[in-house]
C-alpha cells in the first residue's frame, strides 16, 4: 500500500508536514485523553506524538491508517496512565456534576452536552464502551480500526458500541441533570 | 454524517437521537483546543526531525567498555604481549621514579587511548603484525603512568558552599523557544544548557468555599520571578492523590473551581512556570472542605 504523500513528507523530516499532521490530530488526541480521565492530557498527547515521530519510519499506509495508528499509540499511553494511577477512570454521579468552567473547551450551545457531563456519563459506562464511543467520535475511526486500536475483534467492538449507546440513553433518561 | 451511521441499524428506531447528538457535540467540543506541546515535541515539530535521526540517541560506549571490547578481540599471543607491555611499563615507571600525574582536566589518558587505539577500526588492523605495533604499548604505558600513587597529603576538610551568582558575570538564562509555526526556511537549532531555576516561594494562595452554587474561589498574588511565563492552578485530594490541572493563565490570578464537590476536601496549589515548563515559583498549599 502506498504511503500518503503528507506522511511521506513527514517521514523525510519535513517540518511543515509534521505541523500539518499535528494540527489535524492533536486536538482529537488531547480530547480523547481528557474525556477518558487521563492525568495530564497535554503531556500524554506530547508523549504520543513523540512516539509517532520516533516510529514513523515503520509506518506504511493511507492518512486514515495513519490516524488509526496514532490512536493505537494514544490508547496504549492511556492504558499505561491508568495502570500508573492504579484505578479506572474517574466516575461521578451526574447529579454531582454541575456545569463546569473549563474556559478553553466549554460550549454555550444549548444542544451541546457540557464536557463535564460527557465525562460523567463516560465514567458511568463500562470503560471499553466509553473508549469505543469516544474513539468513534473523536478519532473518526471505523469499527475495524477501533478493533485494531483496542486489540479486540470487530464484532466485540460493535457490541460495545451498541451497549454504550444504550447506556447513554438509559443514563440520561434516569437522571435529568444533563441539559438537552 | 454520524460516526455511528455505518451501524445505524443497531439504534432503536423509536428513540429520539437527541441524546446521542448532544453527547456527540459535547465530545467534539472537548477536542477543539490545541494542546500545548512539550519542549521535546516542540523541538521536533520545529526541526521536523524524523525517525532516521533518532539513531544518534543511542548512548555512546564508555572508554572502559571500548578497551574491554578491544582486548576481547585480541588473540592469545597479543594478550601475552599486552601483559608483558604492562609489566615492562610498570617496571620502567618504578625505575624512573615518581611521574607527574596529568591533571584530570587534561584527560591525557583518555586522549592517548583514543588516539593510539582506534578501536572502532580494530577489525581492519587484525593482522599478526599489528599486535606487535607500538600503538598498543603506548596506551598501556599511559595507563601505567596514571596508576602511580601520589605523595600523601594531609587531609583537609572542605565545606560545600551554597551557590552564589558571580557579581561581575550575571547569569543569563536562555529559555526554550515556545512552539511557533515554522516557515519554509530551514532553521538551525542551538542547544543551550539552561540552568535549573531557583524556586521562589513568594506566591500566597487564598481559597474560599462557596455553598450556593458549590464552588471554590481561589486567588493569589503575582510572583516576582523575572522568568515567570504562566501560572498553573492545581488541585488534589487532601492525601495528595489525583492531581488535576484546573487552570493555566499568563497573568490572571483568580479562578472559580466549579468542579469541586460538596462534602469533599481538596488541596490547592499554584505554580509559576517559565517557558520550558520548569517551576520558578510555588505557593502555599490550601486545604478546603467543600463547601459549607
Amino acid at each position: 500500500m502506498a504511503t500518503d504523500p503528507l506522511v511521506e513528507r513527514a517521514k523525510r523530516g519535513d517540518a511543515v508536514a509534521w505541523n500539518e499532521l499535528y494540527r489535524s490530530l492533536a486536538p482529537a488526541v488531547a480530547g480523547y485523553f481528557g474525556l477518558r480521565g487521563a492525568r495530564d492530557p497535554d503531556d500524554l498527547t506530547s508523549e504520543t506524538f513523540v512516539a509517532v515521530f520516533r516510529n514513523i519510519g515503520t509506518f506504511r499506509g493511507s492518512i486514515e491508517a495513519f490516524r488509526s495508528w496514532v490512536f493505537v499509540i494514544a490508547h496504549r499511553r492511556l492504558i499505561d496512565d491508568r495502570r500508573a494511577r492504579g484505578r479506572r477512570p474517574e466516575s461521578r454521579s451526574l447529579a454531582d456534576v454541575s456545569l463546569q468552567a473549563r474556559d478553553d473547551v466549554e460550549s454555550d450551545a444549548a444542544a451541546v452536552m457540557s464536557v463535564a457531563d460527557v465525562k460523567a456519563l463516560c465514567g458511568r459506562l463500562a470503560v471499553d464502551q466509553a473508549d469505543v464511543l469516544i474513539l468513534r467520535i473523536l478519532g473518526d475511526l471505523t469499527i475495524e480500526q477501533i478493533a485494531e486500536v483496542m486489540g479486540k475483534s470487530p464484532g466485540a467492538v460493535k457490541q460495545l458500541q451498541r451497549r454504550g449507546l444504550d447506556g447513554l440513553r438509559r443514563l440520561t433518561k434516569s437522571q435529568q441533570a444533563v441539559p438537552l | 454524517m454520524s460516526p455511528f451511521d455505518d451501524y445505524v441499524d443497531e439504534m432503536p428506531a423509536d428513540e429520539p437521537d437527541d441524546v446521542i447528538a448532544s453527547f456527540r457535540a459535547g465530545v467534539r467540543a472537548a477536542a477543539t483546543r490545541m494542546p500545548e506541546p512539550s519542549p521535546t515535541l516542540a523541538h521536533m515539530l520545529h526541526s521536523g526531525v524524523s525517525s532516521n535521526s533518532t539513531g544518534s540517541l543511542r548512548p555512546k560506549r564508555s572508554i572502559t567498555m571500548r578497551v574491554k571490547a578491544y582486548v576481547a578481540g585480541l588473540g592469545v599471543a597479543a594478550k601475552v604481549m599486552l601483559g608483558t607491555g604492562v609489566a615492562v611499563a610498570a617496571a620502567t615507571a618504578t625505575a624512573v621514579g615518581p611521574i607527574d600525574i596529568p591533571r584530570p582536566d587534561k584527560h591525557q589518558t583518555v586522549e592517548a587511548t583514543d588516539d593510539g587505539n582506534d578501536i572502532d577500526r580494530r577489525d581492519e588492523k587484525k593482522t599478526t603484525d599489528d599486535h606487535h605495533k607500538p600503538v598498543l604499548v603506548d596506551a598501556t604505558t599511559t595507563t601505567a603512568k596514571a596508576f602511580v600513587a601520589p605523595e600523601p597529603k594531609p587531609l583537609t576538610t572542605t565545606t560545600a558552599k551554597p551557590y552564589v551568582a558571580p557579581k561581575d558575570k550575571p547569569i543569563t538564562t536562555t529559555t526554550a523557544k515556545p512552539y511557533v509555526e515554522p516557515d519554509d526556511k530551514p532553521t538551525t537549532t542551538t542547544t543551550v544548557k539552561v540552568p535549573p531555576p531557583e524556586v521562589r516561594h513568594d506566591i500566597t494562595l487564598t481559597c474560599e468555599p462557596n455553598a450556593d452554587p458549590v464552588k471554590v474561589i481561589c486567588w493569589w498574588n503575582a510572583t516576582e520571578s523575572a522568568e515567570h511565563r504562566y501560572y498553573k492552578l492545581m488541585r488534589s485530594n487532601v492525601d495528595g492523590s489525583d492531581w488535576q490541572k484546573l487552570y493555566k493563565t499568563e497573568d490572571h490570578r483568580e479562578f472559580a473551581d466549579t468542579t469541586s464537590l460538596a462534602g469533599h476536601s481538596y488541596k490547592y496549589f499554584v505554580y509559576s512556570l517559565r517557558d520550558d515548563g520548569a517551576v520558578v515559583a510555588e505557593s502555599n498549599a490550601v486545604v478546603i472542605n467543600c463547601c459549607a
